[in-house]
């Protein structure tokens, strides 16, 4: 007769009562034999009858605003050889996503403005396949933020004469959630404002590359040109600079001036 | 890895922008609050679950094309669940993985066993203990047991789900099960003075 560590695995189905007959006369053997494992199974069979009979309170439901976005993914573009049908990101989309993400594994959240960059860069290609919905009133966006992840957040808004428009906000999600995502749609194209709520050099969770990262002491002199880097990552141009401990960048495929220009107007609007 | 496109039912809806048809992309959505649920017990994030979820659609829209019709969508969209979370828990430095199979060796012998699942029921603030008594169990028991019991899945897909041997899954579903009995047993015995914690 099988001990109590050999019958273990078949007192799962012998609770259900799904066991085959077999195992049935098997594990009934044993239990009319062993006081232990007769409890173990009415132990068992209580919970799995409870769970089953609370499965739908257990289960919940998922926020609406979740459906929405999951069923607008429904618009992503097979894996297959990809039609060129989205001007703004590049052929190489797949193999970029490959390059990144090995770089998150190296870097986590980066030691370096180019591995903060590259991450960066994919999100800014992920996100735009599915945008957020709801209002785009930046007041309420930064208190549903802070709210959200604890600091505050200031957005700059819509500006008709920059020729930028707000789409909504959200978690980036290629940095675990860690860095706020403001989505624009600028002269019919794509345009990200990202703040991280540090420095890159103090979310490293790696030794930092101190010849890559920024040049902290110009962050303060607003108009000063050199307080902006500019990265050019898998197709997309990419101005970052730091302000107040936290780190802002404005990507989109645009010539580095012209995206140095919205990453002013973003800079007053937000500081 | 070879990603093939499927062409189309000659007679079916039309296909979107990955080729999936509208009843593909319908029976996918309908599992949406099982999949955040799911997601939910994994990450223990509200944030994070709904990242988990919102990736594994877009995955598996894109990758529609390797589902094979008429097996199971719903244990498909899982093991791609669960792919992620494995990715999200490997990058992600706050969560180590765990598996904590000796924490209920000991956990075997049962506290009370005098009432039944109805008698439980009864309690006002049943949901709630259940809830927490499902939270509090280690992880790779909770997900077994979660998966059998409230998302009804095989054994056989389970252990496809979480790479895990199919002896384990039953295992730890059986461990699993009665460690969760005793919590609620020792929840309800309360102050009384006869309560045991095993963890």
């Amino acid at each position: 007769m099988p001990n109590c560590q050999e019958i273990e695995r078949a007192l799962a189905a012998y609770a259900e009562g799904a066991s085959a007959a077999a195992d049935r006369h098997q594990v009934e053997a044993h239990l009319q034999a062993c006081p232990a494992c007769r409890s173990r199974v009415t132990a068992e069979r209580n919970a799995c009858e409870l769970l089953r009979a609370r499965r739908t309170e257990l289960r919940g439901c998922a926020p609406e605003a979740l459906r929405r976005r999951c069923a607008a993914q429904r618009a992503a573009p097979a894996l297959a050889p990809v039609p060129a049908r989205r001007p703004w990101v590049p052929l190489s989309l797949a193999a970029s996503l490959v390059f990144a993400a090995g770089l998150l594994v190296m870097f986590g959240l980066g030691g370096s403005v180019e591995t903060y960059a590259a991450q960066l860069a994919v999100d800014h290609m992920k996100c735009f396949q599915f945008p957020p919905d709801g209002n785009a009133d930046v007041t309420v966006m930064g208190e549903q933020w802070r709210a959200a992840n604890g600091w505050p957040l200031r957005i700059a808004p819509s500006e008709k004469a920059e020729g930028l428009e707000l789409i909504g906000s959200r978690r980036c999600g290629s940095t675990r959630g860690r860095v706020a995502h403001m989505l624009y749609r600028w002269r019919g194209q794509p345009l990200s404002v990202y703040v991280l709520n540090s420095r890159i050099k103090d979310s490293a969770e790696n030794t930092p590359n101190t010849d890559a990262t920024l040049a902290h002491d110009h962050a303060d002199h607003a108009d000063h040109a050199e307080a902006y880097e500019g990265v050019r990552k898998f197709g997309v141009e990419e101005i970052i600079w730091e302000h107040g401990g936290r780190t802002y960048t404005v990507v989109a495929q645009a010539p580095d001036p012209e995206l140095r220009r919205v990453a002013r107007y973003v800079r007053r609007l937000t500081h | 890895m070879v990603f093939r496109r499927r062409p189309p039912p000659p007679d079916g809806p039309a296909p979107d922008a990955a080729g999936n048809s509208d009843g593909f992309a319908q029976e996918a959505l309908s599992y949406v609050d099982s999949l955040y649920g799911t997601a939910l017990r994994l990450t223990r994030r509200p944030a994070d679950a709904e990242d988990l979820v919102q990736e594994t659609y877009l995955k598996a829209f894109r990758a529609s094309g390797q589902f094979e019709r008429g097996t199971n969508l719903k244990a498909w969209l899982f093991t791609i669940l669960h792919n992620s979370f494995r990715n999200m828990r490997r990058h992600d430095v706050r969560n180590p993985v765990e598996v904590n199979s000796e924490t209920v060796d000991g956990a075997v012998d049962v506290v009370a066993l005098d009432q039944n699942p109805e008698q439980l029921l009864s309690r006002a603030t049943l949901d709630a203990d259940l809830q927490a008594a499902l939270d509090a169990l280690p992880d790779a028991f909770r997900q077994a047991v979660w998966l059998r019991d409230v998302e009804e899945f095989s054994y056989a897909e389970i252990a496809r789900m979480i790479e895990t041997p199919i002896g384990t899954v039953m295992s730890r579903i059986s461990r699993g099960r009665r460690l969760l009995y005793e919590k609620l047993a020792g929840t309800r015995v309360g102050a009384g003075g006869r309560r045991r914690d095993v963890l």
